[in-house]
C-alpha cells in the first residue's frame, strides 16, 4: 500500500506536528483528506491529479519563494516525489479514518442496525471485506467428496495435480478424534467398539459421542485459554493470587461443554455483565463471570507510576480483544499509526476509551482488582458485616493484648471472636470481574506518552471497519462493541474462529497466523473454503428464539441415531479394509451425473425440509455428490432450529439482522462451534492418512494444500493426562481452584521456589492446574505450553533434552510409570497379556509378535540385572515393569498422533 | 508464517547419509541452540541446520561468549563506581534540583556516601572502598556510568534489563544471542543461568518468549538454593542407575526405530530419538562440569570458595567459567534479592558487596591467565541505581534515571568511565546510555547487528532493541579477536549446508 508505506508517514512525521491534531499553524490540517482539501488560511492545499497546482507539492518542492515546507529542512527528493506522485494519482486516501475518506468511497455498503454498521471497503485488505459465499467447486474425483469441505480442498489438490492421501483406517481415526477433541487417548474398549461397528454412520457415533463427552470442553476451553491468556497470577513482576481467576476458566470449559453459540461467547467475555438480565440469577452469575476475560490479562502493578499502569493495563485488553476476535493487532496503533493496517492511532484510542470506561481496578495504588460477587445483596451485605464485626473484634482484641490490659475483657473478646466464627455465614463466592465505569472518552497521546494529552477521541470501533459514523453508547460501550463485534456481516469474527477449529484439526490454519488476518499475515491457502466455512458459520443463528439456545443442547447432541444418517455411510473405511470410496452411496452418489454446480450445492430449502422421506432423497441428491453430508445437517438443523429442518449450503445466505421477529428458517451452524467440529471431523480431508501419495511430497512438501494429514506431537497436558488415563489414575472432577493460597498475596517470591511442588502431584486433568506466571507446572513449561502471558494462538512444537529430561527422570513420571505397572499386575499374572494390555491402552492397538518378544527380554533382562544387586527377585520384576511402562510413555508412537 | 525454507521430507536413508556421525543434522540442529531452529509459528518447521540466522554472526565479533553477573534488587551507583564529592558538601541539604515526577518512594534530603573512593590501577579508576577486589582489576573495567531505564520498580526494571521490555514478555537478551550464535557445545545448552531470581518478572528475565525453546535460559537451581546444592532439573535419576537407564533407552531406540519404519521419513521423528540420547550424555557431562574436584586450591581460594562469605556468589563465578570454557554461549549469575536498601544501606551494602567483591575479581583474574578475557564478555549490572537522597535516615529509593553497570573483556575498552550523571548522581546527564543502547551494544560486541536481528511474530519482525538502541561506539577496543579456527570451521560447515541443500 502506497500511501500507508510512503505517504501518511511523511505527512505524519513530517507535517502534522505543526498541522495537526495538536496544532494547526496556518490553520491546516494535514491529517486527512478532507482537511487538505479543504486547507488553511491560504485557501485549499490539494488539487487531486495536478501536483502543480498543489500548494502542497509546491511548498514542500520549494517552488514558491514565499511558502517552503517544511521550514527547517527540505524533504528527501524521493520523498517529494512520492508526495507528487501520490497527488498525481488523485490523492486517494484509502483508510476511511475518523476523519478522512475515500477518495472514491466505490463499493462501499453501510448497513446500519440499530447504530452498529459494519462497513465493506472494497478496496481493502482481503480480511477486512465482508465474507461472501462461494460456490462449491467442481472436481474430477467427485467419489472422494463426502462434504463440501473436500470439494475446496481437492480442487486445490487437482489444480496441482495431486492425489489426496488414502484413508487412515480406524485405530488412527478414532486416537486422531479422541485426542483432537477431548486431549484424552480412546480406551481399548472404545477403539474395539468402533472396530466392531459395521453400521454405516459408525463414524459419525464416534465423532457424535466425543462431542458429547464433557472431556471436550476441557480440551477446547484449555486451547481458548491460550487465546485469552489465562493465569491464576498476574505476572509481570510481583505475582499476585487472582484467587477467583479459576471460575473463569471454569465458565469458559462450560461454555464449549454446552456449545455456547459463539456469538453469545464473545458477547458474554467482553459485556456478559452488560447483557439484559435473565430471570435466573445464576445465568447472570455465569454472564459476570465470563467478563474475567478481560481480568485475567498480566499486570505491572508494581510500578509506580500508576497512569502508565492503567494504561498499560487498558493496552493489554486491546491487544487482547482485537486479536483474539478479530485476528487484528490494533495495539500497534497505541504510539501512531498502525504501520501496515489501516488503523489509526484515533481508532486505538477511540476503542481504548471503553476499556477506560470499564473498571478493571479498583485500587491501583493498594493492588485492588475488581472482583463482583455472585450473590443477592443482602447476602454479600451480611456477609461483610460479619466480617467487619470479626476484624474489629479481633483487632481490638490483639490491642489490648499487645498492652495486657483489661483479661476479662479480653476473654469476653475471645469468646465473642469463636461465637462469630462459628455462626459464620457461608462465604460468599466472587469471580474476577469487571464493572461498568464512568463514560469517559480518552484522550489521543502524542508518541502514546500519557504525559502528553492531545484531544480526547470519542469512543467507538475501528473505522475501517465500522465506518465513521458516529456511535451511541448507553454505557462504557462495551456492550456495544460486542454487539457489532458479532453482526452476522462482521468480516472478520466468523473468519478468525472457525479458521482456528480448524488449525486445531489439521495443524495450520487456512491463515497461518492465526493471530493476524493483518497484511502481514499470510493469506489463506484456501480463501473461498475459509470463507464457505464462516459463512456456514454465522448462517442459522436466526433460528434461536431471542432467549436464545444453548442450554441442553449438549444432551440433546448426544442422541445422534436419526433418520438422516441412516444408509448414508458411503465410502466409510471400515475397520483396516479397503477403502470403499463411494460404494454404497445410493442414488446420491450413483445418480451424481449433475456437476456440482455454482449455487445449486447441497440441499436446498425445500429438500432440507422434506429430508425425512427416505425415499426422497435419493431424488434430492442428485446434484451432489454428498448429499448424505448435506442431509445429516439438515437433520442437525432440524434439532437445533427448533424444527424448521433447512440445510446449510443456501445461496441465500446472509439475510442480515441478528434477531428475526419469528423464528424464521434457519441455515447453517449457528455459530454452533461443536457443529463446525462435526462439519470438519465427517469430511474426507480430516479422515485422510498422514501417509502421503508419494507423487504428492513433491508437490506439496509443505502440505499447504493439505494432500495428507499432519502428523502432531501430543501438547503437555495431553502427555500428562494420556498417562494419568492409561494408569488409571485420572480424577475426572470438573472445575474448583486447587491452589490454596490466600487472594492478593504473592505466589512467587525467592523463598516460595516449591510452593507448588506438592500442587502438582494431584490426578486432576491438567486443564484444572494452577498457572503461575513466572513459575509454570514445569512439564507444561518444557512441553511449549501457551506463555499465559502472551495471547497464543498457536504452540509450537520443539524438542529439547531437557523434555527426555524430564521422561527420563522426573520423580513424577517414574511415580506413574509405578502405578502403571501396579494397574497391569492386577490385569493378569502373565506378562504377556500384561504387554498386550500395555500396548493396547498406550497405542490402541495389540503388540505384533516381535515386539512381545522383545518385551518380554527386555523385562526378563531388566529384572535380572536388577536382582545381581540382591534385590529379591518380585521386586526386581516390578522394577523392571516400571521401566518399561516408562518406556512406553517416551516412545513416539505414544507421543505422536498420527 | 515468516520461514519458508522447509526441508522437503526425504527418506530416512538419505537424511541419515546427509548427517554427520550419524546424528541426524536436522534433528539434532533442531534441538540445540546452533541453528537457529526457526519453528516459527509453529509445528512441523524445521530449520534447514544453518548456523545461527544468517550464517553465523552478521560481522567479527569481539566477543565469542558473555558472563552476566546479575546484582538483584539495585546497587547504589554513588556508592560503588560513580563518585560525587558533591554528596559530601552539600549533606544533608535538600536536592537543588527537581525530584522525578513519578518516584518509586518519597526521599528526603541528599545523602553522603558512607564509604571513600580510591584510584586504582594504571587507569586510576575510581571504585569505592566496598570493592577493593573488583578495584584490583579497574583496568579491565568499562564502567558506563549513564545508564538509564523507564522502571521504577523492581519487577518493570528487571524485566526491561533482561529483555529490554519492562511491560511486555519479550525474549531474554540472552535467548536473542542464542537464537543468533548458536551454542559451540552440543552437549550443553546455549544458555545457563545460574541460581536465578523467581521473582520480579522471574522466569520471563531468561525466558525465550516467542524465540524458539531452545534458546531457553536452562536453570542450575535457583535463587533460593545454595550453589553447592543447585544443578540442572531433572539431571540424576533418583532411582534408576546408568547401566540400567541404558538398557531402557536401547529399547526405546529400537521401538522408535520399529515405529519410523511404519510411520514413514520424518525429521521430528527423527529429533526425538536424538534428543533422547542427548539427555542421556548431558546427563554425564553436566554433573561433571559442576564437580569442582578438579579445581586447584589456589584456584578455589581465588575464588573465594575457601570462605562461607563468598563461597555461595564464587562457586557461581567458577562455574560460569568452566560453562565458558566448553562453549555455553551465554552464562548468567545472580547474586539474589539482597542489594534493595530502603534502609541500612552502610551495614547491608557493606554485607552484599563482601559476597560478591572478591569472587569477581576471581573470575576476571581466572579468565584473563587463562587468556579467556579477550573473547568472553563480562555483564555487571543491576536493575537500577538508588536514589542519591536519603530514604528514612539511611537509605537509598529506587533510581532508574542514572546508574551504573559495567563491562569487561572481549571487545571493551578497560579502565574507562563512560558517561556522568549530574553532580549528584540522579540523572544520567552525559553521553546518556540507554537500556536499549547497552543491549545494542552487547549484540555489536557479540558480532551481530541489533537492527537485523529480528524474528518474525504475531505479524512482525521483532528486535531486542524494539525501533531504539544505538551502539555505543566509544567504548569498544580498537582491536577484534581473531577469527579463530572454530568458527571458521563452523562457517564452512554451513557452507556445505547450503550446498547441500541447493543440491
Amino acid at each position: 500500500m502506497f500511501f500507508e508505506s510512503k505517504v501518511r508517514p511523511l505527512l505524519l512525521e513530517k507535517c502534522a506536528t505543526c498541522h495537526g491534531p495538536k496544532l494547526q499553524q496556518g490553520r491546516l490540517r494535514v491529517d486527512s483528506r478532507e482537511a487538505l482539501l479543504k486547507g488553511g488560511a491560504n485557501g485549499p492545499t490539494l488539487v487531486p491529479g495536478d501536483p502543480e497546482a498543489s500548494p502542497l507539492i509546491r511548498a514542500l518542492s520549494h517552488m514558491d519563494p514565499g511558502l517552503k515546507m517544511p521550514p527547517d529542512r527540505k524533504l528527501r527528493p524521493d520523498q517529494i516525489a512520492d508526495l507528487t506522485a501520490w497527488v498525481k494519482m488523485g490523492a486517494p486516501w484509502p483508510t476511511p479514518g475518523g476523519k478522512g475518506s475515500g477518495a472514491g468511497g466505490k463499493g462501499r455498503l453501510t448497513i446500519d442496525n440499530s447504530q452498529l454498521s459494519i462497513v465493506n471497503s472494497g478496496g481493502t485488505h482481503w480480511a477486512f471485506r465482508s465474507v461472501k459465499r462461494p460456490g462449491i467447486p467442481l472436481v474430477r474425483n467427485r467419489a472422494w467428496v463426502k462434504s463440501p469441505i473436500d470439494a475446496f480442498v481437492l480442487a486445490g489438490l487437482e489444480k496441482a495435480g495431486v492425489k489426496p492421501a488414502m484413508p487412515a483406517d480406524r485405530r488412527t481415526l478414532i486416537r486422531r478424534a479422541t485426542f483432537d477433541l477431548t486431549g484424552l487417548p480412546p480406551t481399548p474398549g472404545e477403539v474395539d467398539a468402533f472396530l466392531a461397528d459395521r453400521s454405516p454412520n459408525a463414524w459419525e457415533k464416534v465423532v457424535d459421542r466425543l462431542l458429547a463427552s464433557p472431556r471436550y470442553g476441557e480440551k477446547w476451553g484449555r486451547y481458548w485459554l491460550d487465546c485469552v491468556r489465562y493465569a491464576d497470577t498476574n505476572g509481570l513482576d510481583e505475582n499476585y493470587h487472582y484467587a477467583y481467576a479459576w471460575r473463569y476458566r471454569d465458565y469458559v470449559i462450560d461454555a464449549f461443554n454446552r456449545d455456547l453459540p459463539y456469538d453469545r461467547f464473545v458477547q458474554e467475555q467482553l459485556a456478559g455483565d452488560l447483557q439484559p438480565p435473565s430471570p435466573e440469577p445464576q445465568e447472570n452469575y455465569r454472564r459476570i463471570t465470563a467478563t474475567g476475560f478481560l481480568m485475567v490479562g498480566p499486570k505491572l502493578l508494581a510500578n509506580p507510576d500508576k497512569q502508565q499502569v492503567l494504561l498499560d493495563i487498558i493496552d493489554e485488553q486491546v491487544d487482547v480483544t482485537s486479536r483474539v476476535f478479530m485476528g487484528v493487532t490494533l495495539s500497534c496503533a497505541r504510539c501512531h499509526d498502525h504501520k501496515f493496517d489501516p488503523f489509526t492511532q484515533r481508532d486505538y484510542t477511540a476503542f481504548a476509551g471503553i476499556l477506560k470506561s470499564t473498571r478493571t481496578m479498583i485500587s491501583l495504588k493498594d493492588r485492588k482488582w475488581s472482583e463482583v460477587p455472585l450473590a443477592p445483596a443482602d447476602v454479600v451485605a451480611q456477609a461483610e458485616a460479619h466480617q467487619k464485626a470479626l476484624d474489629e473484634a479481633k483487632k481490638t482484641l490483639q490491642g489490648l493484648q499487645k498492652k495486657k490490659a483489661e483479661p476479662a475483657r479480653q476473654q469476653e473478646l475471645e469468646a465473642r471472636i469463636a461465637a462469630l466464627e462459628k455462626s459464620a455465614p457461608p462465604p460468599v463466592p466472587y469471580a474476577l470481574a469487571v464493572i461498568d465505569g464512568e463514560p469517559e472518552d480518552l484522550p489521543l497521546y502524542i508518541r502514546g506518552d500519557h504525559n502528553q494529552p492531545a484531544a480526547p477521541v470519542k469512543r467507538g470501533f475501528p473505522a475501517v471497519l465500522a465506518g465513521n459514523s458516529p456511535q451511541t453508547f448507553r454505557g462504557s460501550g462495551r456492550l456495544e462493541f460486542a454487539r457489532w463485534l458479532t453482526h452476522p456481516e462482521h468480516p472478520l469474527t466468523a473468519r478468525v474462529m472457525v479458521n482456528r477449529v480448524w488449525q486445531g484439526h489439521f495443524g495450520r490454519g487456512l491463515v497461518a497466523t492465526s493471530d493476524n488476518f493483518g497484511s502481514l499475515g499470510e493469506k489463506p491457502t484456501h480463501p473461498e473454503l475459509l470463507d464457505w466455512l464462516a459463512s456456514s458459520f454465522v448462517a442459522g443463528a436466526g433460528g434461536r428464539g431471542a432467549g436464545g439456545r444453548g442450554y441442553g443442547v449438549q444432551a440433546e447432541y448426544g442422541s445422534t441415531e436419526g433418520t438422516g444418517a441412516r444408509g448414508l455411510g458411503a465410502g466409510e473405511p471400515v475397520g483396516q479394509e479397503k477403502y470403499r470410496a463411494a460404494k454404497g452411496k445410493g442414488a446420491g452418489a450413483k445418480g451424481a451425473g449433475v456437476p456440482v454446480e455454482r449455487n445449486r450445492y447441497g440441499l436446498s430449502r425445500r429438500r432440507g425440509a422434506r429430508v425425512k422421506g427416505a425415499g426422497e432423497r435419493g431424488a434430492l441428491l442428485t446434484a451432489t455428490a454428498f448429499g448424505s453430508r448435506g442431509s445429516h445437517y439438515a437433520l442437525r438443523n432440524t434439532r437445533y432450529a427448533g424444527g424448521s429442518g433447512y440445510a446449510i449450503g443456501s445461496t441465500h445466505y446472509g439475510s442480515p439482522g441478528p434477531q428475526p421477529p419469528t423464528p424464521g428458517p434457519a441455515e447453517g451452524l449457528g455459530w454452533s462451534t461443536k457443529r463446525l467440529h462435526k462439519l470438519i471431523l465427517m469430511s474426507n480431508t480430516y479422515r485422510m492418512s498422514n501417509r502421503p501419495d508419494p507423487a504428492a511430497m513433491g508437490k506439496d512438501p509443505e502440505n499447504r494444500l493439505y494432500s495428507r494429514f499432519e502428523r502432531r506431537r501430543l501438547q503437555g497436558e495431553e502427555i500428562r493426562d494420556a498417562i494419568l488415563a492409561i494408569n488409571g489414575r485420572l480424577d475426572l472432577k470438573m472445575g474448583g481452584s486447587i491452589l490454596d493460597f490466600p487472594n492478593f498475596t504473592r505466589v512467587t517470591t525467592d523463598d516460595s521456589s516449591d510452593f507448588a511442588a506438592k500442587v502438582y502431584e494431584t490426578p486432576r486433568r491438567t486443564v484444572y492446574l494452577p498457572v503461575v506466571r513466572n513459575s509454570l507446572f514445569e512439564l507444561l513449561e518444557l512441553f511449549d505450553f501457551a506463555d499465559p502471558s502472551a495471547v497464543t494462538t498457536r504452540r509450537s512444537e520443539t524438542v529439547v533434552p531437557t523434555q527426555a529430561l524430564f521422561l527420563m527422570n522426573h520423580p513424577l513420571v517414574l511415580e506413574w510409570a509405578r502405578e502403571w505397572a501396579g494397574a497391569l499386575e492386577a490385569v493378569a499374572a502373565e506378562d504377556r497379556v500384561r504387554i498386550t494390555e500395555a500396548f493396547r491402552r498406550a497405542y490402541g492397538r495389540p503388540p505384533r509378535p516381535d515386539e512381545l518378544d522383545r518385551g518380554l527380554r527386555f523385562l526378563g533382562e531388566y529384572a535380572a540385572e536388577v536382582a545381581k544387586s540382591g534385590t529379591a527377585r518380585d521386586e526386581a520384576r516390578r522394577k523392571a515393569w516400571q521401566s518399561y511402562c516408562q518406556i512406553l510413555f517416551c516412545s513416539n508412537e505414544f507421543l505422536y498422533v498420527d | 508464517m515468516s520461514c519458508n525454507r522447509f526441508l522437503p521430507l526425504i527418506s530416512r536413508r538419505q537424511f541419515l547419509q546427509d548427517s554427520c556421525c550419524g546424528i541426524g543434522l536436522v534433528g539434532l540442529a533442531a534441538l540445540l541452540g546452533d541453528t537457529a531452529a526457526r519453528a516459527a509459528s509453529g509445528p512441523s518447521v524445521i530449520s534447514t541446520g544453518r548456523e545461527g540466522i544468517s550464517g553465523g554472526p552478521h560481522f567479527r565479533p569481539r566477543a565469542k561468549r558473555l558472563i552476566f553477573l546479575f546484582m538483584h534488587g539495585g546497587v547504589s551507583q554513588v556508592d560503588t563506581f560513580d563518585p560525587k564529592p558533591m554528596l559530601r558538601k552539600l549533606h544533608g541539604q535538600p536536592l537543588p534540583i527537581p525530584k522525578p515526577k513519578v518516584q518509586f518512594a518519597q526521599t528526603n534530603n541528599l545523602l553522603q556516601s558512607p564509604w571513600e573512593f580510591r584510584r586504582y590501577g594504571q587507569s586510576g579508576l575510581p571504585v569505592s572502598d566496598l570493592f577493593p577486589h573488583v578495584g584490583s582489576c579497574a583496568d579491565d573495567l568499562c564502567v558506563i556510568r549513564s545508564l538509564y531505564l523507564d522502571q521504577s520498580a523492581h519487577g518493570g526494571a528487571n524485566l526491561q534489563l533482561h529483555t529490554g521490555s519492562g511491560m511486555f514478555i519479550r525474549p531474554s537478551m540472552s535467548s536473542w544471542l542464542v537464537y543468533g550464535l548458536g551454542t559451540e557445545n552440543r552437549n550443553l545448552p546455549g544458555f545457563i543461568t545460574i541460581c536465578p531470581t523467581l521473582a520480579h518478572g522471574g522466569v520471563q528475565n531468561f525466558g525465550n518468549a516467542f524465540l524458539p525453546a531452545n534458546t531457553q535460559g536452562t536453570r542450575i537451581g535457583n535463587a533460593s538454593v545454595p550453589s553447592s546444592q543447585a544443578s540442572v532439573r531433572n539431571i540424576r535419576n533418583p532411582e534408576v542407575n546408568t547401566g540400567l537407564q541404558r538398557r531402557q533407552l536401547d529399547l526405546l531406540r529400537r521401538m522408535n526405530e520399529d515405529h519410523l519404519g511404519q510411520a514413514g521419513a520424518d525429521p521430528r521423528l527423527e529429533g526425538q530419538v536424538q534428543s533422547f540420547e542427548l539427555a542421556f550424555r548431558m546427563q554425564t557431562e553436566a554433573p561433571e562440569l559442576m564437580d569442582l574436584k578438579d579445581e586447584t586450591p589456589e584456584t578455589l581460594r581465588l575464588y573465594g570458595l575457601d570462605n562461607p562469605v563468598t563461597e555461595n556468589f564464587g562457586r557461581q563465578c567458577l562455574m560460569a567459567r568452566r560453562f565458558a570454557e566448553r562453549g555455553v554461549r551465554v552464562i548468567q549469575c545472580t547474586h539474589s534479592y539482597k542489594w534493595d536498601q530502603h534502609s541500612k544501606l552502610k551495614q547491608d551494602h557493606e554485607k552484599n558487596a563482601a559476597e560478591v567483591d572478591l569472587p569477581i575479581a576471581g573470575l576476571l583474574k581466572d579468565l584473563k591467565r587463562r587468556g579467556m578475557l579477550d573473547e568472553t564478555l563480562v555483564l555487571w549490572a543491576t536493575e537500577f541505581g538508588r536514589t542519591p537522597t536519603a530514604q528514612g535516615t539511611d537509605g537509598r529509593d529506587h533510581n532508574p534515571h542514572g546508574f551504573s553497570v559495567w563491562l569487561a573483556g572481549g571487545g571493551v575498552k578497560g579502565g574507562t568511565a563512560y558517561g556522568s550523571t549530574d553532580e549528584w548522581g540522579y540523572y544520567a546527564a552525559e553521553n546518556k546510555v540507554h537500556i536499549h543502547d547497552l543491549h545494542a551494544t552487547i549484540l555489536h560486541l557479540m558480532g551481530l547487528d541489533h537492527t537485523r536481528l529480528t524474528y518474525r511474530h504475531a505479524g512482525r519482525d521483532f528486535r531486542l532493541t524494539d525501533v531504539f538502541g544505538h551502539v555505543v561506539e566509544p567504548i569498544l577496543a580498537r582491536r577484534p579477536i581473531s577469527f579463530d579456527r572454530r568458527t571458521t570451521r563452523r562457517t564452512q560447515r554451513a557452507q556445505r549446508t547450503r550446498r547441500t541443500e541447493r543440491a
